[in-house]
């Protein structure tokens, strides 16, 4: 019968539901993760991004700090009030001088510069680098914090660097009577935002007012879209995440591809597990369908696969069994209802033919004593010998249908071959047959001894019909498992498997004169007793019948 | 009582030493200033032990008529007004005849100050910025070694030569020290390659500070900028973090990457072994590998005798100094007249061991900064100064002009 794999059997049925039953779950998951994880990495983004915007704009506030107050160290020196007010000659006292020169040691300070409240420069330290007042000088940022002001940024140009001025008034009697001014490096501030910088992704920038942008390295910056500000560190001045030329989403929207990949692959391997899965049971259990179908129309001879794993194993061996145990139930009742029908035909018989027979044979023989002819003398014993075999016929066949019970009794084994041998001795010889005894000589049997003795005739008598040029014919007794065995084996002909097959059948013969009863008459006689009979033949090795009669304990105690 | 007796000690040596000195020969007394301690102390120390050889070798020429000179060297720490106050105390308490060495241009400034100011001669031995031989020069100042106007000359011969011949303008961006050096290195580039007619535009310049740690931002900025070439202007440890750091975020992949002044110095190529990229254009004030004459291998291999190690461009550089001390107080017959000395000077010229074969250093009389050769080369595996793994190679070779040219506001 063919697979059927198109049909929706119960076992698919449960695999495609078990199947839905886990890609549901994991659509769900899948699609929950994508959209909680993605918010997740937005807020982790923003509060890192923002924490560290603060961070660079708290450094900042820190550095103007720090130069602030290096700035009012120098506004409250006694000598740079003095150097204000001497108006004339305006020279920085030598230990201002070094004072100066001290502050200035710091890469962030390019120079300090004194000047006169209109903010005319009077002098700088160090004095080699004074500077040109820039063109735009009007147009810088000027911002108030406290007590100081913060000019600029001046951007990097003419193979300058940039710089702003930190400033500051000196006041006398409350009159202000000059400016001290830090002239600082751009980059110094600017540097403080380096750490911010992720390549491809965002770019720090320092703004100040909106219109000026600067790089962490204190160069001109171009405007961006912007991602995130700081607050003022200073009025006006702020730092700011700009776009750096990459794809912010992009990572993320591959780890997302990524996932949905493998969701989906995840959700492929499902089905196609499903899909084996439910083919492997269905290999299973359509034999097992079949099967029963077959039973089911009368064939007992389909056998299944018992390879299937667990249960299925179990059920096809189950299967097998039930089907064997059904064929021999099955052939055993048939045997039965035709011994009935042979018994009461057997009856008929018996009174409808023995009886005559009986009046024939008697008139045969008063007419063969008063015959003086020696020729009709003769017909009459032949009319004699084929009634007297016509009723051994009748006998056997009676026998086979209505066989007497058994009365048992302990029998020698031993003793029943023996008589057996004196029976055949004659027979053997003419035949040119050696017939050999073996066996432990001690067995018993618990049999009746006339039915041990008709079954050993029968079956060495077909041994001796089987070998017409002679051979050996072996009968031997042995205990095997506590059962006692009894074998009758030849070496002659041997029978084909068609032929072994049939032998046991009521009136099948392979010889002219049988009646095919010997051996259907000898198994009947072995099972009355309780044994079993087989036969194992070959052609042209010879024919083993073996009798496995159970053991019982005798009353003796021994075996037997 | 103590005091009294510790000048009487100090008069009683006075005494001893004066007829050692006064009869036998002319000894003068000069005080250099190097960075013993902290950054850019090899260049001192590196220096001292040159000054040990220029000192043998005058000791040598002793029947020649040189004069012996005994060297003060104090610790600059590379600071200005520790230097000032150093220089200061030198000339007015040990009386020294001359001030020499310093390293850095700012620092040199102040002394250069300071020294017109005292009128005492200051023989610049390392330090390049040329402003100091030119809107700070006074009469008592002179330098022996090459500045950065000799460098960024023969750096834009090397560019013009290399990239003369493009159609489109060469774009060039410049990174160096945030001080007077950096800023007239670059200047005196950009002149000079003017002045060759140089096609080129300019796609950034840099400012980190002196003796920065991470240059890592700037790095990133020369890299996201278009540029065919990196002029680099650093020196020291600033050059040797700078290379490490742009190797690793792979600049020199991208960019021709040169340094004309102090990138080739010994020091770096020592410090860097193998993490010295191959095929970068440097050159430094003298090479211990260039130029092969005996004086520049004998020089060398002293050296070494002396300290062990291969010298640094400094080494030669204060070597320089002292012969040049020698050599005008020789001409001139001491140092009692100091225009005399100043003319000895002005027209000074001395073999020195970084001068090629045919070739001696020569003072500038207007701009009392010494002419030299400068060599141009390139990275290459070169084994045979351990510990340095590459040197350079594959030389050019650029000659001073005959007149020191003038550039832009006077310097």
């Amino acid at each position: 019968m063919p697979f059927r794999a198109n049909r929706l059997n119960l076992a698919r049925r449960y695999l495609w539901g078990a199947l839905v039953a886990a890609l549901i779950p994991l659509v769900l998951i899948a699609t929950l993760y994508d959209r909680y994880s993605a918010n997740l990495v937005d807020n982790l983004i923003t509060n890192r991004v923002n924490a560290h915007l603060e961070g660079a704009a708290v450094r900042m506030s820190n550095f103007m700090a720090v130069q602030v107050n290096k700035l009012e160290s120098i506004v409250d020196l006694p000598d740079t009030t003095d150097f204000f007010l001497d108006r004339d000659n305006n020279a920085i006292s030598p230990l201002m001088r070094d004072f100066l020169l001290l502050e200035v040691e710091s890469p962030d300070v390019y120079a300090i510069e004194l000047s006169r409240v209109s903010g005319e420069t009077i002098a700088t330290v160090p004095a080699n680098r004074a500077r040109r007042r820039p063109n735009d000088h009007n147009l810088l940022p000027l911002v108030q914090q406290g007590a100081v002001e913060i000019l600029g940024p001046v951007l990097p140009s003419g193979g300058r660097p940039g710089w702003f001025l930190i400033r500051m008034p000196v006041f006398l009697n409350q009159e202000r009577i000059g400016i001290v001014s830090l002239r600082m490096r751009l980059s110094s501030l600017t540097e403080l935002a380096a750490q911010l910088i992720e390549p491809g992704v965002y770019n720090p920038q320092i703004v100040v007012f909106d219109r000026v942008r600067l790089t962490p390295v204190g160069t001109r910056a171009e405007e961006a879209e912007i991602f995130a500000r700081s607050r003022q560190f200073l009025p006006g001045w702020r730092v700011q995440l700009v776009d750096g030329g990459g794809d912010l989403e992009e990572p993320r929207d591959r780890i997302r591809y990524v996932l949905l990949i493998a969701a989906v692959i995840s959700a492929l391997g499902l089905v196609v597990l499903f899909l084996k899965m439910s083919q492997r049971l269905s290999s299973y259990l359509v034999p097992l369908n079949e099967g029963a179908q077959a039973i089911a129309d009368g064939n007992f001879g389909m056998s299944v696969s018992e390879d299937g794993p667990g249960e299925l194993g179990s059920l096809a061996r189950s299967y097998n069994r039930m089907r064997e145990q059904l064929e021999k139930l099955i052939a055993s009742r048939v045997e039965v209802e035709r011994r009935a029908a042979l018994g009461g035909m057997a009856a008929g018989i018996a009174h409808e033919i023995r009886n005559p027979l009986a009046t024939v044979v008697t008139t045969v023989h008063g007419l063969r004593r008063n015959e003086k002819d020696a020729e009709r003398q003769r017909m009459f014993e032949v009319i004699s010998a084929e009634i007297t075999r016509v009723d051994k016929t009748i006998g056997e066949f009676l026998n086979y249908a209505k066989p007497s019970p058994p009365v048992r009794e302990p029998v020698l084994i031993r003793e029943a071959f023996r008589t057996i041998r004196t029976l055949l001795a004659t027979t053997a010889h003419e035949k040119d047959i050696v017939i050999d005894l073996s066996g432990d000589s001690s067995l018993q049997l618990d049999i009746d001894r006339a039915h041990f003795s008709q079954i050993l005739l029968n079956l060495t008598l077909n041994g001796i019909d089987a070998m017409p040029a002679g051979g050996h014919l072996k009968l031997r007794a042995y205990r095997e498992g506590g059962n006692v065995v009894v074998s009758v084996a030849d070496d002659g002909a041997g029978m084909d498997a068609d032929t072994r097959d049939k032998v046991l059948r009521p009136f099948f013969t392979t010889r002219g004169k049988g009646s095919g009863l010997g051996l259907p008459v000898t198994k009947q006689l072995v099972e009355t007793n309780g044994g079993e009979m087989s036969i194992e033949s070959e052609v042209g090795h010879g024919t083993t019948v073996t009798l496995v009669f159970p053991r019982k304990e005798a009353a003796t105690g021994r075996t037997a | 009582m103590r005091k009294v007796f510790l000048i009487l000690v100090a008069f009683a040596g006075l005494v001893l030493a004066l007829p050692v000195t006064a009869d036998d020969e002319l000894r003068v007394k000069a005080g250099c200033l190097y960075p013993l301690t902290g950054p850019g102390a090899l260049y001192g120390r590196d220096s001292a032990v040159a000054i040990k050889l220029a000192q043998q070798t005058l000791e040598s020429r002793k029947d020649l008529g040189y004069p012996q000179i005994d060297v003060i060297i104090e610790d600059s720490r590379s600071k200005s007004l520790r230097s000032l106050q150093i220089a200061r105390r030198l000339v007015e308490e040990d009386q020294v005849d001359f001030l020499c060495g310093v390293v850095n241009s700012s620092v040199a400034r102040a002394v250069s100050g300071f020294a017109r100011e005292a009128e005492v001669f200051f023989i610049g031995t390392d330090h390049a910025s040329p402003t100091l031989t030119g809107e700070d020069l006074h009469p008592y100042y002179f330098r022996v070694s090459n500045d950065t106007r000799q460098s960024m000359r023969a750096g834009a011969k090397y560019i013009q030569e290399t990239y003369g011949g493009r159609a489109e303008p060469l774009k060039i961006a410049f990174i160096g020290p945030d001080y007077e050096y950096g800023y007239q290195a670059w200047d005196d580039l950009k002149t000079f390659l003017a002045q060759q007619d140089m096609d080129f535009e300019v796609t950034g310049e840099y400012w980190p500070k002196v003796f920065e740690t991470d240059f890592t931002p700037y790095i990133q900025h020369l890299m996201a900028t278009p540029t065919d070439v990196v002029v680099n202007g650093q020196w020291g440890l600033d050059f040797v973090t700078f290379v490490k750091q742009a190797e690793q975020l792979d600049l020199f992949g991208q960019v021709e990457f040169m340094n004309f002044d102090a990138g080739g110095n010994y020091e770096v190529l020592a410090e860097l072994e193998n993490d010295m990229p191959l095929g970068l254009v440097l050159s430094a004030r003298h090479h211990v590998n260039w130029p092969p004459t005996d004086a520049n291998r004998d020089f060398v291999e002293a050296f070494r005798d002396e300290a062990g190690r291969y010298p640094s461009y400094a080494a030669q550089g204060a070597y320089a100094g002292i012969l040049a001390i020698a050599e005008a107080v020789r001409q001139a017959g001491g140092v009692g007249d100091k225009d005399r000395l100043r003319e000895s000077f002005r027209h000074l010229s001395l073999a020195l061991p970084e001068d090629p074969e045919g070739f001696r250093s020569k003072m500038d009389p207007d701009s009392h900064q010494m002419l030299q050769v400068q060599a141009i080369g390139r990275t290459i595996y070169n084994n045979s100064f351990a510990p340095a793994k590459v040197m350079l190679g594959d030389w050019r070779i650029y000659y001073p002009p005959d007149d020191w040219p003038v550039l832009g506001d006077g310097s």
